[in-house]
């Protein structure tokens, strides 16, 4: 039984363009104590997908059209807000992109993080405290006592990134989801974050790691679902999609990637862009960059199909390979 | 050196660049923000030299005090050989907008960088017509080619810069940057704001428009896998100063200075063999008051004595041919 089941969400928004479907029938699940990684470029829907995780998707403009996400066997869409209230931030957590913007600039560290602890936790005033400095102490914050007093502006990006992951990590939850937690950080910093959570989150948590980074994605997750213009492309074991890459799309964007050992070749670039949100083709999304594109392509919307154990991708080339192999229903994921 | 007969395009020597905070009731002192610090550096004809740094390591102020958009302090810049900046040089206005022809910038924003209120053909030979070398009738001409070397719709050049995405937006900057001709292009994060797929047509256009005509880059960037795909060789920037510089192969795979393997090593591969890493500790020290002697000495696994209190030459470091490291170890 996994973790996390999100099974055909559908999320689109109004806007004044007209409708758009930033998240299309995505389905994937996550297992207890397993890091998954959401992978895609800017506008493909994961950082949508992570908030309707969390029903934090703002009603209206958008709305959660259709799909199930079961957490331990709860529908979260459809459980009452209470008991959303309860799970947010101490069964699941998140940690955000802009740490600045997501703690608040009005209250000192010690203040918003009690504040949190009062929510979950009957605890005194003093006893908070010291929990919360000893998390702070946790992450490698040097001088907790000290920056207990500080306003979040007083900190730099890493320390307050830092916080952000004590936060997420004091109530014990089951599930962090990190959205691009060191996109707003320097290298070196990034890669202490990922230090952290890799020592940290790991150890007590599921994680779902949202991120445009194949690189960081390779050295921190289990599995890695691969999105592309609002749908699930690719999904499958680390290696399985790294180096046995399924999808036109998962190819051509790991061959795109510039890397230190590659040198000066030539990198290899998937043509065209990606398709606006208002105008999606109607079959398959990636149809007009795609190379292999052919006829079933334009007309209807490919399933995942099973390229080997645990690893599906939604192109109709995997059909083809496999012509005996029947499509896997989009409600289960890998 | 290969060509050492030839001079470098560009020559920048020990180059300083401060900034003073205003004055207060509250501050008594007044020490500048040394935000470049005696830095040197060349590029040849037709070589592609990558910065690398982390923000606030002054790599941006480098490419603006080159660009003469900030004053040097100290040091100075000889581009073709005429010192277009340091003390006693004081350039006519005719001849400091000549070098805007031969030296051009692409910022990182792609749509920041574009006036809104112009269509493509507007901006892309405002600067042809500004130097006289079109007609006003052949403006739709010279806009079309440009637009065709870049890879864009030809018959594009009527729409607004809104009306594209951040690769084609990227590309008008492009086509505005070469339109008029100019020997060197300063890409100040050019890529960054890209995604991938896109960000690698970008690198592509940018590796073909030099070979194309004989153009040099200063390639501004924090990402070293960037960087390291489209450099010759490669200077690395911290807090101000270059730590360390050569040719591209030298600094990626046998790395001199701590602070270029931390950096290195910071880099997520996909695909390579993962293994235990020792990230930096710390964060980059504010530059308004910057550690004494070797600037990365609090961060430094390796830091000695000495380096708490001299910061550590570059031409009395150890030099492998072109391979230059400001660091005590060597």
């Amino acid at each position: 039984m996994p973790l996390l089941n999100v099974e055909n969400l559908t999320v689109r928004f109004d806007t004044d363009d007209g409708p758009l479907t930033a998240v299309d029938g995505v389905t994937f699940c996550l297992n207890a104590g397993e890091s998954v990684g959401l992978v895609g470029e800017s506008g493909c829907g994961k950082s949508v997908t992570a908030l309707a995780i969390a029903r934090l998707i703002p009603c209206p403009p958008g709305s959660i059209e259709s799909g199930h996400v079961y957490f331990n066997d709860q529908d979260l869409l459809r459980t009452d807000i209470r008991t959303l209230k309860d799970i947010r931030g101490n069964q699941i957590s998140m940690i955000f992109q802009e740490p600045l913007s997501a703690l608040s600039p009005l209250l000192r560290i010690e203040d918003q993080m009690i504040e949190a602890v009062f929510f979950h936790r009957d605890m005194s005033r003093g006893d908070a405290r010291l929990f919360v400095l000893d998390w702070l102490s946790r992450v490698g914050i040097p001088d907790p006592e000290e920056r207990l007093s500080a306003y979040p502006y007083q900190l730099s990006g890493g320390m307050q990134q830092r916080v952000m992951i004590a936060m997420a990590l004091m109530m014990s939850p089951d599930l962090v989801i990190a959205d691009e937690p060191t996109t707003a950080l320097d290298v070196t910093t990034q890669a202490q974050i990922f230090a952290l959570l890799s020592r940290m989150v790991k150890k007590r948590a599921a994680l779902l790691l949202i991120t445009h980074d194949m690189g960081v994605v390779w050295e921190t997750c289990d599995r890695v679902v691969v999105m592309y213009a609002s749908r699930v492309v690719e999904t499958g074991g680390l290696k399985d999609v790294f180096f046995r890459p399924a999808h036109p799309y998962t190819r051509g964007l790991l061959a795109a990637i510039p890397s230190l050992s590659r040198g000066k070749a030539r990198l290899s670039e998937i043509p065209g862009q990606v398709p606006s949100p208002l105008a999606y083709p109607d079959g398959c999304h990636f149809m007009d960059r795609c190379r292999f594109a052919f006829d079933r392509c334009k007309n209807e919307k490919p399933a995942l199909f099973e390229v080997g154990e645990e690893h599906m991708a939604a192109c109709f080339l995997v059909d083809q390979k496999r012509e005996k192999s029947r499509a896997v229903p989009q409600g289960r994921g890998a | 050196m290969e060509n050492t007969s030839i001079a470098p395009l560009l020559d920048v020597r020990n180059l300083a660049t401060w900034f003073y905070m205003p004055k207060n009731l509250f501050s008594r002192k007044n020490d500048p923000i040394r935000a470049v610090d005696r830095v040197s550096f060349f590029i040849n004809q037709k070589e592609t030299l990558g910065l690398v740094g982390e923000s606030g390591c002054g790599k941006t102020t480098l490419g603006r005090t080159i660009l003469g958009l900030e004053t040097p302090v100290d040091g100075e810049i000889i581009f073709s050989g005429k010192k277009i900046a340091g003390a006693g040089t004081a350039l006519k206005a005719k001849d400091e907008k000549n070098l805007r022809k031969r030296m051009q910038v692409v910022f990182q924003d792609p749509l920041s960088s574009l006036n809104p209120r112009m269509n493509v053909m507007d901006i892309v030979t405002e600067g042809l017509l500004e130097f006289k070398m079109i007609k006003k009738k052949e403006r739709a001409d010279a806009a079309r080619r440009l637009m065709g070397v870049v890879g864009l719709d030809k018959d594009a050049i009527y729409r607004f810069p809104h009306e594209f995405s951040g690769g084609q937006r990227q590309r008008i900057n492009v086509a505005r940057a070469i339109s008029l001709n100019p020997k060197l292009i300063i890409c100040d994060e050019a890529v960054s704001a890209l995604d991938v797929s896109v960000q690698a047509q970008v690198i592509n256009l940018f590796s073909d428009l030099r070979e194309k005509y004989g153009l040099s880059y200063l390639f501004i960037s924090h990402d070293l896998s960037v960087v390291s795909n489209i450099a010759d060789r490669i200077a690395v920037m911290y807090l101000g100063r270059i730590v360390e510089q050569g040719r591209c192969e030298d600094v990626i795979f046998s790395p001199m200075h701590p602070y270029t393997r931390a950096l290195i090593d910071a880099v997520p591969v996909a695909g390579k063999e993962k293994q235990q890493k020792m990230p930096l500790s710390g964060d980059v020290p504010s530059p308004l008051s910057p550690p004494p002697g070797c600037t990365f000495h609090p961060r430094c696994p390796k830091a000695m004595d000495v380096c708490r209190k001299t910061f550590p030459d570059v031409v009395s470091s150890g030099v492998i041919g072109e391979h230059r490291v400001a660091c005590h170890l060597y």
